[in-house]
């Protein structure tokens, strides 16, 4: 039974549609990555099972349960998000402690302080972060705390918005490590939306390329590394990124 | 109009040795860049590192954009002989836009949203150059057609929110370039593109700078790209410059920290199950 | 630069709170420094806390009863015994004003405590939810915002009879407006905000996320707005006094002292010019250190 299963997603704002039939599946413990450009409707998709957009039409299930077009308060257990901005996802004016406490309190679990404790630990933050403001760390340590919020609540499944495109190089790639290693020790299945091919070449599986807002292509990360990509806009794509043919900026643009 | 160039290189077009800027902050001064040292004649220098290394602090000291509240020192700082320390404010905006000119990331912020696109090419023309208003408009159409927009009696006539990111930032190189400047610093200028525009960028600029001999500071984040684009590279750890080497010889960098960034970065091509985390040494913090 | 544990460039203090309070304490503490920085903040600072000490300890302070008629002091210069003179019933203008700085106070602080809760939950609700709870209480909020402050007060004092307490009613009727269309602005931007969507994500219900989320990003404005109000509000409970709508005499209130001193003006400037220069120094005075607020508060800054 697939984690993640989408089936003809459709959504419009207006006149203007964003998502057309899109589809895909993700299995337990698998990492999914959704590439494309911007414009390509990969954001959209995430937001969508995040709950964040509800006038989708299509069905969308997550650990068997299909998803509503209302919030649903058991959802938060199964599914949660990070996201892109490392200094926007979370609240200025709360402590790290507040920040992490909050959806313990939203949902009646106690043991705050281990639970805490246990999940910045479980980041690489020691508890002297706890009192902390935002604005008091740096991009990776934010980001790491935000990825502590979204594990608090022990969900299975992480949809990830670009966690490391706002980050330098290095810190990048401590955060990657982390999500390797989070994954491999608590089984979790990630749907990771980026734009840079060698990310997706680090932490994932399979990934469907979106152009447009359609699915043009669904691989597995080997077969992209080995140029075995079917469909000419995501052979594009991996030159593109190595670099190796000039011209290809042009076709692509047309 | 412009042939290649192929007198003997004379002075470099931009000499800076030993830069230190310090900025004013409430909690005393800040040394954000110590010790830069370079010159540029006619190629493609890049000044690479992460945030807070300093690379846009160098790019912007040279058109001297800095608050008057931040200290500029050097023991040279010149642009064709022309001492950039102690030059005035008229002979600065004499230079800038005119002989030395600056290209920013995002043309979402660096286009005024108000004003159509051709007219602003055409104004930064008639900033320099006492010509009238026709004659600008016609340059301006000839530089939209020399950063390769398929239609630019069109474009000339749209509002920055109307063009897409790569468009609006080929616009952006019309605007700087337009006045035929001699040097072109450009801060991180493909950053906010998507890649497969950023190549049609990267392109178009390459080919303006080679055409017209221009000297280009290229200051991005992104090691592979300057690789393959420029001809030498200035990495830049915490304001210091800790190699400077030829593009094509990144990969057999010496220095840690250069390495370490190479190692750092995830490739299509050379997957490992970790990725090295690079470890900052506090040697490097050594004057 | 960065080494993997320590902090980032702008913090000053290396001392890492260990408790909720202490991060609260350490935040309010370079909060206040910042604001002290600014000498005119500091300026305003300064007239107001003079202002309630002199309301707290007016009847140590005030020499004579205020109420106290003796026509036979009536209408003297300010000397060594009256320093700011008598007014046409012999009694002590500078007793009258230190106790009338208390009616002043009063009417602030009420207005204020009435003005900032309700404009807030009106203006982030609407801003938060949209839709026709947005228009609901935007319409309401026009409806308010169209008539001049002055002019509803005055229809509302009419209304409800002259006094203090009605002339306080009235004036907050006003007053709110203004408070929650800033209120809704920022709302309208902060909702789309990712921790608001993070919070939704973790099952907050809307009040949780208004109240935790979007309430203290808005308290920046409605602090800074508040604080500018006072002055205003100093102002028209002045006037409404100045009409005789406020505190009834014989009550010593700033504004009814420059109108009945009005016909004795010529003469003896004192009546009027002390509670004017009373009044002028407090509004100016909040309004200095509602732009010293603003400047520390601004998020931008941060």
């Amino acid at each position: 039974m697939a984690m993640i299963q989408v089936n003809a997603l459709n959504l419009a704002f207006g006149a203007n549609r964003v998502l057309h039939d899109v589809s895909l599946q993700v299995q337990p413990g698998e990492s999914f990555g959704l590439v494309g450009e911007s414009g390509s409707g990969k954001t959209t998709v995430l937001r969508c099972l995040a709950g964040q957009f509800t006038h989708w039409t299509g069905n969308a299930e997550i650990a068997g349960h299909a998803l509503g077009h209302k919030r649903d308060r058991a959802r938060c257990r199964e599914v949660q998000m990070v996201f892109q901005d490392p200094y926007g996802s979370l609240h200025p004016r709360h402590t790290i402690h507040t920040a992490l406490a909050e959806p313990l309190r939203i949902h009646g679990i106690g043991d705050q302080r281990e639970r805490i404790d246990g999940i910045l630990g479980k980041v690489g933050l020691n508890s002297d972060f706890r009192f902390r403001y935002p604005h008091q760390l740096s991009g990776g340590q934010r980001q790491r705390v935000a990825i502590a919020r979204a594990l608090i609540l022990e969900p299975r499944v992480l949809l990830l918005d670009e966690p490391t495109s706002a980050l330098d190089v290095s810190v990048q790639a401590e955060i990657l490590n982390l999500l390797v290693d989070l994954r491999e020790r608590d089984g979790l299945t990630y749907l990771m939306v980026t734009h840079d091919l060698g990310v997706v070449a680090h932490l994932c599986d399979r990934l469907a390329v979106m152009q447009q807002g359609r699915i043009v292509e669904t691989l597995s990360t080997d077969a992209l590394c080995r140029s075995e990509a079917r469909h000419a806009y995501t052979q594009m794509l991996v030159d593109a990124t190595r670099h190796r043919d000039r011209e290809v900026g042009e076709e692509a643009v047309a | 109009m412009h042939s290649p160039v192929s007198e003997p290189p004379l002075r470099p077009k931009l000499q800076v040795d030993d830069l230190h800027i310090r900025f004013a902050t409430p909690d005393g001064p800040m040394h954000a860049v110590r010790g830069v040292s370079f010159n540029l004649s006619r190629e493609k220098l890049a000044i690479v590192g992460e945030s807070g290394s300093g690379k846009s602090t160098v790019g912007r000291a040279l058109l001297k954009l800095h608050p008057h509240s931040a200290r500029v020192e050097a023991r040279t700082l010149a642009f064709d002989g022309i001492d950039l320390l102690t030059a005035s404010p008229w002979t600065m905006q004499a230079l800038r836009g005119k002989r030395m000119s600056m290209i920013m990331q995002d043309p979402k912020y660096s286009l005024n949203p108000v004003v159509r696109v051709g007219q602003q090419i055409a104004e930064a023309y008639l900033a320099h150059h006492d010509v009238p208003r026709a004659e600008a408009r016609e340059r301006a159409l000839a530089m939209l057609e020399s950063v390769r927009i398929r239609d630019p009696q069109r474009v000339f006539d749209l509002y920055p929110h109307e063009v897409s990111g790569g468009m609006g930032q080929r616009i952006m190189i019309a605007m700087m370039l337009i006045t035929e400047p001699e040097v072109l610093i450009a801060d991180e200028p493909t950053s906010a593109l998507d890649v497969s525009v950023r190549l049609q960028v990267l392109d178009v600029l390459g080919e303006l700078v080679r055409e017209r001999g221009l000297g280009l500071i290229f200051i991005s984040h992104d090691l592979n790209l300057v690789r393959h684009f420029c001809d030498r590279a200035l990495v830049m750890y915490a304001g210091r410059v800790v190699e400077s080497l030829a593009a094509t010889d990144l990969d057999r960098a010496e220095h840690p920290y250069t390495r370490g960034l190479l190692g750092a970065m995830p490739s299509l091509d050379h997957r490992r199950a970790r990725l090295p985390v690079l470890r900052r040494d506090p040697a490097w913090l050594a004057d | 630069m960065m080494a993997s544990t320590t902090t980032t460039t702008t913090t000053t203090s290396s001392r890492m709170p260990d408790s909720a309070a202490e991060a609260v304490l350490l935040n309010l503490r370079q909060g206040l420094r910042r604001l002290l920085r600014n000498p005119m903040t500091v300026a305003g600072v300064l007239v107001i806390a003079v202002l309630l000490l002199v309301a707290l300890l007016a009847p140590w302070i005030a020499a004579y009863d205020p109420l106290e008629q003796n026509l036979k002091q009536a209408l003297r210069a300010p000397s060594h015994a009256n320093w700011f003179g008598t007014d046409e019933y012999g009694r002590d203008i500078f007793s009258r004003l230190v106790h009338g700085s208390r009616i002043s106070l009063y009417i602030i602080a009420l207005v204020t405590v009435i003005v900032g809760p309700v404009g807030l939950a009106v203006g982030s609700m609407a801003g938060y939810f949209g839709g026709w709870v947005d228009n609901l209480f935007m319409r309401i909020t026009d409806i308010f915002i169209s008539f001049p402050g002055l002019v509803l007060a005055l229809a509302f004092v009419a209304a409800l009879g002259p006094g203090l307490d009605h002339a306080v009613i009235a004036i907050a009727l006003t007053a709110w407006p203004p408070i929650a269309r800033l209120a809704r602005a920022e709302a309208l931007s902060l909702r789309h905000a990712d921790y608001v969507v993070a919070a939704q994500l973790q099952g907050a219900s809307s009040a949780r996320i208004l109240v935790r989320c979007i309430a203290p990003m808005l308290m920046s404005s409605v602090v800074v707005r508040l604080t500018m109000n006072m002055a205003n509000v100093l102002l028209i409970a002045a006037g409404l006094g100045f009409l005789g709508l406020g505190a009834q005499p014989p009550a010593p209130e700033w504004g009814a002292m420059i109108s009945s001193g009005r016909r004795y003006m010529i003469e003896c400037w004192w009546l009027v010019a002390a509670p004017g220069m009373a009044i002028m120094l407090v509004s100016l005075a909040f309004n200095l250190i509602g732009d010293g607020l603003r400047d520390i508060l601004d998020p931008r800054s941060e």
